[in-house]
This record gives structure tokens, C-alpha cells and sequence, in this order.
């Protein structure tokens, strides 16, 4: 199941933010699923979110080219 | 000898294929005792306050779900501890009231099946372990050779604890059946087994003691450069315990609250890929969830432990207090239980702070320290006590104990 990009599937990562909202790895999927979707705002939030969660690590956008190897 | 079933049962339950195919199985088994109990047990003034305490920690807590877990399970324990507490007054009333045995040490009649029971479990388990050895596969693992248990740490924690009661108690026939669960487990049952039995020989011999524990010592700095990683899970939780020191806070942050709480100060690994579900030290967690009053519980039950006789069980609690400093016995079914059975046990049987407000009792010892009237006052052939007499053989009569503010039968249960 592909959930990048999926609106409905940011909603249920949302959902479970609500109830535990110290989960580093569900902040990570949800700023990049916002990202993907266009919501700058959404992806502001979850990134702050993020980096106070993980002061240990730098976040920077990366954009691949279609068919180019990862 | 419905006890030993039960912690039979508690010790080997496993579902293959099941979520929590080793815990979930044996916190219904001890919930459902506990459930049953719940009916038959009186629950003291004390359990119903530390309960109610615990219901607003509870409230306090972000995430509901995890409070109503951890506290369902501490609900469970405090059932267990009430009955084993009640079970251990029948042998304590009957020997103060028969003169031909003595009272400072009654006879465990419920302990010995519960070590057996669970002595024939970890049984069960080591075979489960030699089998998977040999390549058998039926139940999932998530460590090598762990047996029913999933993860081989937490059985070998519950073995050293049985392994100290069989001891005690001298069921030597059952003892081989725990080896193999200790010798492929964590090294902290290992640690913790040694320090009870050098505890013990202090008592006999210091000399011993102290050349016991130098050549202990020396056989694990010989065998520490033979380990791949000796101390790499030791460093994993020193981080732990650093960054956990960091959210304490005087009242706590809720009971339950570790698992969502903690990563705010996780910086010794990564909380994008690890998540903590235990602190790997018992103490810590209870002082982060409940805050200073975990500290005074802490110190409270230590203390009074501490006081107690030397019994088997006084040595399982202490196997079971060095094993809580390095992993978290006290969230497993199995040795959760038989701490509290132990702890409910002792808090009768040694006498901790029963005596205190037993006056009678009192008399009657400080009575014995003056030689002249030790015959008068312990039971001595020379003067036998009246009927009505304050001391001596007829010093507890079977009604006496009605009077008694301590009531050592449930309520509806009276002889």
C-alpha cells in the first residue's frame, strides 16, 4: 500500500499525533506527506515538531528526478 | 495446591501466533485469579488508598490508553499482594496459638507449591530452549533460545527469582530445570543470584563472603573480554537514565506515561527509530511516572522488606530488587506476581510491622531479655502459664484474635 501522497491516510497520522503526540517517526511521515501534497503550513508545523523531537539530526528537502537511480 | 497451578499456568502460558503471545495469555490468567480473588480477599485500608492514589496519577496522564494498561496491572498485583498477605496470617495465627512450635518461624504452606509450580514452568521452558537449540520452531522469538518467553531476558528474570525459592526451600529436584533458561538469559539474574547468595554467607561467614565475592569478580572480569559487545547494552542504558533524569518532576508525570512521554529527552539515541517502552530500570520509571511519593513507596518497601526475616522469599524479593535496577521484572506477568506474593508473604511472616502493634508480643520479648524472668515470660517449663495469664503459653487463645484490630481471616470466613 502506497500512502505518500494519500490525503486520507494524513488525516489517520493526525488522528494518532492526537493520542501520542511525542511519536518522532509519525511527525517525520506526516511533514513528508504534507510536503508531497503542497500544504506549506502543515509541513512547517510537523517539521518544528520534528526537530524538537530530534535536535540530532538536520532535515533538508530533496527533490529526485523520475527514473534516476535513489 | 491450587496455587502452584495457577503460577504453573502463569509461568508457561504462551499462544504462537498471537500479538504478545507470551504476555497477554499470562496477564489474563493472573487478572482472572485476581478477578476471582477480588470476591474472597479482604483488601486493606492501605491497598484501597495507594489504589485511589494511583487513580489520579492515572488521571494526570496524556495518553489514557497507557495509564488503564499499567494500571489495570498494578490493580491486579495489589489483589495478589492482599491474598498472599491474608494466606500468610493463617500459619501465623495457628503457631502463635499451638506453644509446641515456634513463633518466629511459621510454616509457608502456600509458597512452597507457588516455587514448585513455577520451578515445573521454567522447567517447561528450558526444554522449549534445548528443543529450539536443536532447531525446533513452532513459537516466534525476537531473541535467540528464549523459549515460551519471546525474549530469553525475561525468562531467565523469573528463573532467578524461582531459583532462589527452590533453594530456600530445598526442592533440589527441580533445580536443573531452570539452568538452561538462566545460562542462555541476561546476566542480571546471574548478578542478582550472586548477590543473595553472598547476602546469605555474610550471615554465616564474613571471611567466606568476602573471598566469595572477590573470586565472583574475578571469574566475570576473566570472562568480560570473551563477550562480542560486553557493554554495549550497559552504555544503551546509562543514555536511558541520563535523559530520563531530565523529565523527572516532584509530582510525576502520570502513572503510565513513560512510553509517551520519554522521547521529549531521548538524545542518547534516536527517537525516530528506537522507542522506550520500559526505562530498563524499574525505580527510575516509578519516580518519572509518580515523582517524589514513588521515591517515599519506594523507600517505604525497601525498608520494610529490609526489616523482614531472612526467608526464601526475602531472598526472591532481593533477586528481584538487583534485577529491577537493570531491566523491569515488575511490568512482567510472572515476575510481577511472585514479587507481590512474596512481598505480601513477608510483610506478615517477618513480622515487619505487625509487632509493632502487637503489645502483647512486645511483652512478651522484652519480657525475655531479663534472664531472671525469661522463665516466666518465653514459655518456660519451670512456670506454666494461667488460663488467664498475660504471657506465656496461654498467652493467644483462639478468640483472641477477634479482639485483635489485625484480622487475619476475610470478613465471612471466621472459623
Amino acid at each position: 500500500m502506497n500512502l505518500i501522497g494519500d490525503k486520507a491516510h494524513i488525516g489517520l497520522i493526525r488522528e494518532a499525533l492526537s493520542r501520542d503526540p511525542n511519536a518522532a517517526d509519525l511527525w517525520y511521515d506526516l511533514a513528508r506527506m504534507e510536503l508531497l501534497t503542497g500544504n506549506q503550513s502543515g509541513y512547517s508545523e510537523a517539521l518544528d515538531k520534528l526537530k524538537r523531537l530530534t535536535p540530532q539530526h538536520n532535515y533538508q528537502i530533496v527533490v529526485v528526478q523520475e527514473g534516476a537511480k535513489p | 495446591m491450587y496455587q502452584g497451578l495457577i503460577f504453573f499456568i502463569l509461568t508457561a502460558a504462551v499462544i504462537p501466533g498471537l500479538p504478545m503471545g507470551a504476555l497477554a495469555p499470562r496477564w489474563a490468567v493472573v487478572s482472572l485469579f485476581a478477578a476471582y480473588l477480588f470476591f474472597h480477599v479482604r483488601i486493606s485500608t492501605g491497598a484501597w488508598v495507594f489504589l485511589v492514589y494511583l487513580c489520579v496519577m492515572a488521571w494526570v496522564t496524556p495518553i489514557g490508553y497507557d495509564a488503564a494498561y499499567v494500571g489495570w496491572h498494578v490493580l491486579v498485583l495489589t489483589i495478589l499482594f492482599c491474598w498472599a498477605r491474608q494466606q500468610a496470617s493463617y500459619p501465623y495465627l495457628r503457631t502463635r496459638t499451638n506453644s509446641t512450635a515456634p513463633a518466629s518461624s511459621p510454616a509457608p504452606f502456600f509458597m512452597r507449591p507457588i516455587a514448585i509450580g513455577c520451578g515445573l514452568g521454567f522447567a517447561l521452558n528450558s526444554a522449549a530452549v534445548i528443543a529450539q537449540y536443536f532447531g525446533w520452531k513452532l513459537i516466534p522469538q525476537i531473541a535467540p533460545l528464549s523459549g515460551l518467553y519471546y525474549n530469553h531476558n525475561q525468562a531467565s528474570e523469573g528463573a532467578g527469582m524461582v531459583l532462589a525459592l527452590l533453594i530456600g526451600y530445598r526442592v533440589w529436584w527441580l533445580v536443573p530445570g531452570l539452568l538452561p533458561t538462566l545460562a542462555v538469559g541476561s546476566r542480571t539474574p546471574i548478578l542478582a543470584l550472586g548477590v543473595a547468595a553472598l547476602l546469605s554467607l555474610w550471615r554465616r561467614d564474613r571471611f567466606l563472603a568476602m573471598l566469595s565475592a572477590l573470586g565472583f569478580a574475578l571469574i566475570a572480569a576473566a570472562f568480560t573480554p570473551s563477550w562480542a559487545t560486553p557493554f554495549q547494552s550497559l552504555t544503551e542504558r546509562f543514555g536511558v537514565w541520563q535523559d530520563a533524569l531530565h523529565g523527572l518532576t516532584f509530582w510525576g508525570r502520570g502513572l503510565g506515561s513513560w512510553i509517551g512521554e520519554f522521547p521529549r529527552w531521548q538524545l542518547h539515541s534516536d527517537p525516530l527509530f528506537v522507542r522506550y517502552e520500559e526505562a530498563h530500570n524499574d525505580y527510575l520509571q516509578v519516580i518519572f511516572d509518580l515523582g517524589v511519593p514513588g521515591v517515599l513507596l519506594i523507600l517505604a518497601t525497601v525498608g520494610a522488606l529490609w526489616r523482614a526475616s531472612r526467608t526464601p522469599e526475602w531472598y526472591a524479593c532481593l533477586v528481584f530488587a538487583v534485577m529491577a535496577f537493570f531491566g523491569f521484572p515488575l511490568q512482567e506477568p510472572a515476575t510481577g506476581a511472585l514479587l507481590v506474593v512474596c512481598a505480601g508473604s513477608l510483610s506478615v511472616r517477618g513480622a515487619a510491622l505487625l509487632p509493632v502493634f502487637d503489645a502483647e508480643r512486645c511483652r512478651v520479648r522484652l519480657g525475655a531479655a531479663y534472664a531472671r524472668f525469661a522463665a516466666l515470660y518465653s514459655r518456660g517449663p519451670a512456670v506454666s502459664a494461667g488460663e488467664d495469664a498475660s504471657f506465656g503459653s496461654g498467652l493467644h487463645r483462639e478468640s483472641d484474635w477477634r479482639q485483635s484490630p489485625y484480622r487475619p481471616y476475610p470478613r465471612g470466613f471466621e472459623p
